[in-house]
């Protein structure tokens, strides 16, 4: 009542200006609500969208504070820099604050940093904005004297963050192994993918350095010797590894053609993978020592006993098997020397296809090696319930068959050892995030595929070959040498045939022969001209074993030298590189007198463990 | 002049709120600045603290004049704002490319706030003198002079956003004063059929804010930026907000102008809905109180004023939040009492000033 009549008292207002004043209180009141039920919308039930959108935000800050962080190197097994990372910075736009700048100075800034003014025009920028970009890469990875540029032009909207930028010192050098990055700092091949989780700056404990087993100085040889061999053979491409018998450690691993992981961009694909163990090949002649270490372990032939090689035709079913040079009655170790395709048929298929399918298979064809890179190929032995006696002949000489590089020289190192398969290793060991390096493990052998003497007497088989067989270009006066040749017919794309014109031409070896330490491969695909892997394999061979010996400073043959040897290596020491000639001078005197005394050796040692 | 009952119908409350509200800007205004790179900016809550003073001063010096006797000043002082905002043209110094300022005794005024506040005044006092039936073509033309002259000079400086809040204050006063609602709705047909030629002479800016608002994305001057970037703002808030000098979006500066014009982002951001509930609260509560001090007055004159100045509020809040969560398109208008400004902090101060003066003598 008392309110009632203060407000009649009050006012002289008409009831219509009381009308009008409720009716803008309804108003206004309803317009706050509505802002209020907005609220409630964005902030309660659109949280979560809003929320993201910040957090996505907040990504890129401390992306920028933590630039120091740097993916880690990868070094060689003495620990020489292949793959580092060094700080760059990259220029970015902030579109809506640069729309403000004066355009002159931001074309100006387009002109420092080397890119289309277009990019930053007004129009651009706003398309920019339309689109939602907040944030725009101008150009990655600039020079350290564009910085210093555009910060004198003083351009709100642009900036600045420090990247870190891959580098690989060495160029070309083991590039199909290391692999290389892209823009986002993650590996896309090789060791750098294969190990991207540990290299990486963004792991949680902070990234790793790697070692690798590859020793800078053996990969370069390696690649010099390829490189020269397939330019001079202009061959369609080439590979060799290098491999620490013992261990399984790959010295060196190189591919040809060649690329420059700088700049990985402007190779073919076909440049950049690994075809040691990408591509998968029929090896031909060089697979005869596997046939040879299953006739060997079956105990069924010796390296005496004598085969008739039909005087080069041998009739099995409709298919006609041929050989080079027409022989007639040879010894086993005859066969393997001469590289008859007939006598190894004969053997293979007096072996039984079990026996040759299971001694394969342990050796590891047709399944992974397990090396720690990526884009390994299985290669392919074919299910032994399609096994034809003609299959058993064909595959007893590396027909029908495909295997990688990297299968065969892990096979051969196993036989050129004691026998065990090992597992390749392409990693020493690690540098941890706190600085210590990690070593480890030789990789341990995994099963056994033929006894020691077994690998003793293929061993005498294969230094047969060298000293008077197909491959005598890879000899190496002083050092007991044990390989195999390899011309493998290719099949022509064409007519699906055994082309007569390409042929892939391989050398398998290791030395020294009576106490293997290194093994190479060197297979050279589609060479024109001479294709015999005696002429054009086996030289390459020589020559990176010869440089392998001069730098491991592995001593020749002769027991009696030896003292002498390691008197020389001491004057290596104390004299320098000056030194080092006299020694290189006096092991060639060495090597000289010591090659025939070798082969004779083998000659009566042979014998003796035939009997035994 | 003073008397005891001045004293006891002083609406306390509504003087808390308003104290209240400012308090929330000053915090917010601190809270947007504190990581600036100058130290000028970083200094700009203490202004807003000395213009909050100097407001008080102005309100009770407001409330101790009789508001029949301040509308007589009010030709005075439009006389006074309009040669301030033409001298604004003249000499003023431009700030980001419009002069709305002036220097004075190292103060820098915005004149274009003290028009409304003015305008109030004048448009009460004249249409308080005529009584509405007795208002014609006549008095419309001289009513449209009124608000006509302030009014082109703001859009001269460019101000269009301050200008246009000069008309929902004109419009709601001629309602409140009963103006017959056939003038009323001539002038809204009018003004609509003004929009094609007001469109054709407005700067590109300005026409791009009102198509951004249309089109968020159609954007060059990047204030669909602005407004999106207040809305994570506003949405990361979320219930509780992410707390006290914590918001990411504010402190990492992605609002621009964030301690004025969006400065409620900062506190929807940092004190969540809880913090905007209440301010918007106050706000209304605010609101509810001037309307009900209207419906009070004494006198015609002390309504039409009293709803001069509650749309005054109403409209800043509206329109500023409105932007704020991209319901309204952008607008330079500040968000009153806590948007850092000291013109337009004062020109509010003084205008719930006339609402104290008006709800304290609606006996006498």
């Amino acid at each position: 009542m008392a309110a009632q009549r203060k407000r009649d008292r009050g006012t002289s207002k008409s009831p219509n200006i009381k009308m009008r004043i409720v009716f803008l209180q309804a108003a206004f009141g309803l317009a706050i609500l509505l802002m209020a039920v907005r609220l409630y919308q964005i902030q309660i039930n659109q949280h979560d969208f809003y929320a993201q959108k910040v957090l996505r935000r907040r990504k890129l800050e401390p992306a920028a504070a933590k630039g120091c962080r740097r993916r880690g190197s990868i070094y060689d097994c003495r620990g020489r820099e292949l793959a580092v990372s060094i700080r760059v910075n990259s220029a970015f736009a902030e579109p809506a604050r640069l729309y403000g700048e004066e355009p002159g100075k931001v074309r100006q800034a387009c002109m420092v940093l080397q890119v289309d003014p277009e990019f930053l025009s007004p129009i651009a920028l706003k398309q920019k904005l339309d689109a939602g970009q907040d944030f725009i890469w101008i150009r990655r990875k600039i020079l350290p004297k564009m910085v210093e540029q555009l910060q004198e032009l003083n351009i709100s909207g642009i900036g600045f963050r420090e990247e870190t930028q891959r580098y690989y010192p060495a160029r070309e050098l083991c590039a199909q192994v290391l692999g290389f990055i892209g823009v986002d700092n993650h590996g896309l091949e090789g060791v750098e993918l294969y190990y991207d989780h540990l290299l990486s700056e963004e792991k949680k404990s902070g990234p790793c350095s790697l070692i690798l087993t590859i020793d800078k100085v053996i990969q370069y040889q390696t690649e010099k010797e390829l490189l020269a061999a397939c330019t001079a053979t202009q061959a369609r491409a080439g590979t060799a590894i290098v491999m620490e018998v013992k261990t399984g450690k790959i010295l060196a691993m190189a591919n040809w053609p060649q690329f420059n992981p700088n700049s990985f961009s402007k190779y073919p694909a076909s440049f950049r993978r690994n075809r040691c163990l990408t591509d998968a090949f029929e090896p031909g002649s060089i697979f005869k020592i596997f046939l040879a270490a299953c006739a060997l372990e079956s105990g069924k032939i010796t390296p005496n006993d004598l085969i008739y090689c039909e005087n080069g035709l041998f009739q099995i079913g409709r298919r006609t098997i041929r050989d080079s040079h027409r022989h007639g009655w040879l010894t086993f170790s005859e066969v393997i020397k001469m590289s008859s395709n007939i006598g190894s048929a004969k053997v293979g298929l007096s072996l039984g296809k079990e026996r040759l399918y299971n001694t394969l298979k342990e050796l590891g064809f047709g399944s992974r090696t397990g090396i720690r890179l990526p884009g390994e190929a299985k290669g392919i032995i074919p299910p032994i319930e399609k096994w034809t006696e003609l299959t058993t002949a064909n595959i007893s000489f590396g027909q029908g068959v495909l295997v990688t590089p990297l299968q065969i020289i892990t096979a051969v190192c196993c036989l050129a050892n004691d026998g065990w398969w090992r597992e390749p290793k392409i990693l020493d060991g690690l540098i941890n995030e706190r600085g210590e390096v990690v070593e480890l493990p030789d990789p341990a052998p995994i099963r056994e595929v033929a006894s020691l003497a077994t690998c003793r007497a293929l061993t005498r088989m294969l230094e047969g070959v060298v000293i008077d067989g197909t491959g005598q270009a890879a000899d190496i006066a002083g050092y007991r040498v044990a390989g195999k040749t390899g011309t493998a017919q290719k099949v022509d794309p064409l007519t699906r045939r055994y082309s007569q014109e390409l042929f892939c031409s391989s050398f398998i070896g290791f030395f020294p022969a009576q106490a293997a330490q290194i093994a190479i491969l060197v297979t050279i695909d589609e060479p024109k001209g001479e294709h015999l892997a005696g002429i054009v394999a086996a030289p390459v061979f020589r020559k990176i074993a010869q440089s392998i010996i001069n730098y491991l400073n592995i001593p020749p043959v002769q027991k009696q030298l030896q003292p002498q040897d390691s008197i020389l290596r001491l004057a290596e020491g104390k004299e320098g590189a000056g030194g080092e000639t006299v020694a290189d001078g006096a092991r060639e005197a060495v090597g000289k007198g010591g090659s025939s005394a070798s082969s004779s050796g083998i000659a009566a040692g042979g014998k003796k463990e035939i009997r035994g | 002049m003073f008397d005891r009952r001045l004293l006891t119908n002083f609406d306390w409350p509504l003087l808390t709120a308003v104290c209240l509200l400012i308090i929330c800007g000053t915090v917010q205004i601190y809270s947007a600045t504190h990581n600036a790179p100058s130290a000028a900016t970083r200094g700009l809550y203490q202004k807003q603290i000395w213009w909050a003073i100097f407001g008080l001063i102005a309100l009770l010096i407001t409330i101790s004049i009789d508001y029949h006797r301040l509308i007589r000043y009010g030709i005075f002082f439009y006389i006074l704002d309009n040669l301030l905002l033409i001298y604004v043209l003249v000499a003023g110094g431009v700030r980001a490319g419009v002069s709305r300022w002036i220097n004075f005794m190292g103060i820098s005024i915005q004149p274009s706030e003290f028009s409304k506040v003015i305008l109030i005044l004048i448009l009460a006092g004249y249409l308080s003198r005529h009584q509405p039936e007795d208002i014609g073509l006549r008095e419309i033309i001289c009513l449209l002079i009124l608000l006509g002259i302030p009014l082109g000079l703001v859009v001269k400086q460019p101000d269009l956003g301050s200008a246009l809040m000069l008309l929902p204050i004109f419009m709601i006063m001629l309602l409140v004063a009963e103006v017959p609602l056939r003038w009323l709705i001539l002038l809204v047909v009018c003004g609509l059929g003004a929009i094609p030629i007001i469109w054709r002479h407005l700067k590109p800016y300005q026409v791009n804010r009102i198509l951004s608002f249309a089109k968020p994305n159609l954007d060059p001057l990047g204030i669909g930026y602005q407004v999106l970037q207040s809305k994570i703002a506003v949405g990361s808030g979320g219930a509780l907000g992410r707390g006290f000098l914590a918001g990411t979006q504010s402190q990492l500066r992605f609002i621009p102008q964030h301690h004025t014009d969006f400065i409620f982002s900062v506190l929807a951001e940092e004190w969540g809905f809880l913090g905007c509930i209440v301010v918007i609260g106050l706000f209304l509560f605010l609101i509810l109180k001037g309307i009900d001090c209207a419906l009070h007055a004494k006198d015609r004159l002390g309504t039409i004023m009293a709803m001069g100045v509650i749309s005054m509020f109403a409209f800043h809040v509206i329109t500023n939040v409105g932007m704020v969560v991209g319901l309204m398109p952008v607008t330079g208008i500040p968000l009153p009492f806590l948007s850092y400004g000291g013109t337009s902090l004062l020109t509010n101060m003084v205008a719930v000033g006339i609402l104290l003066n008006i709800r304290m003598r609606r006996f006498s």
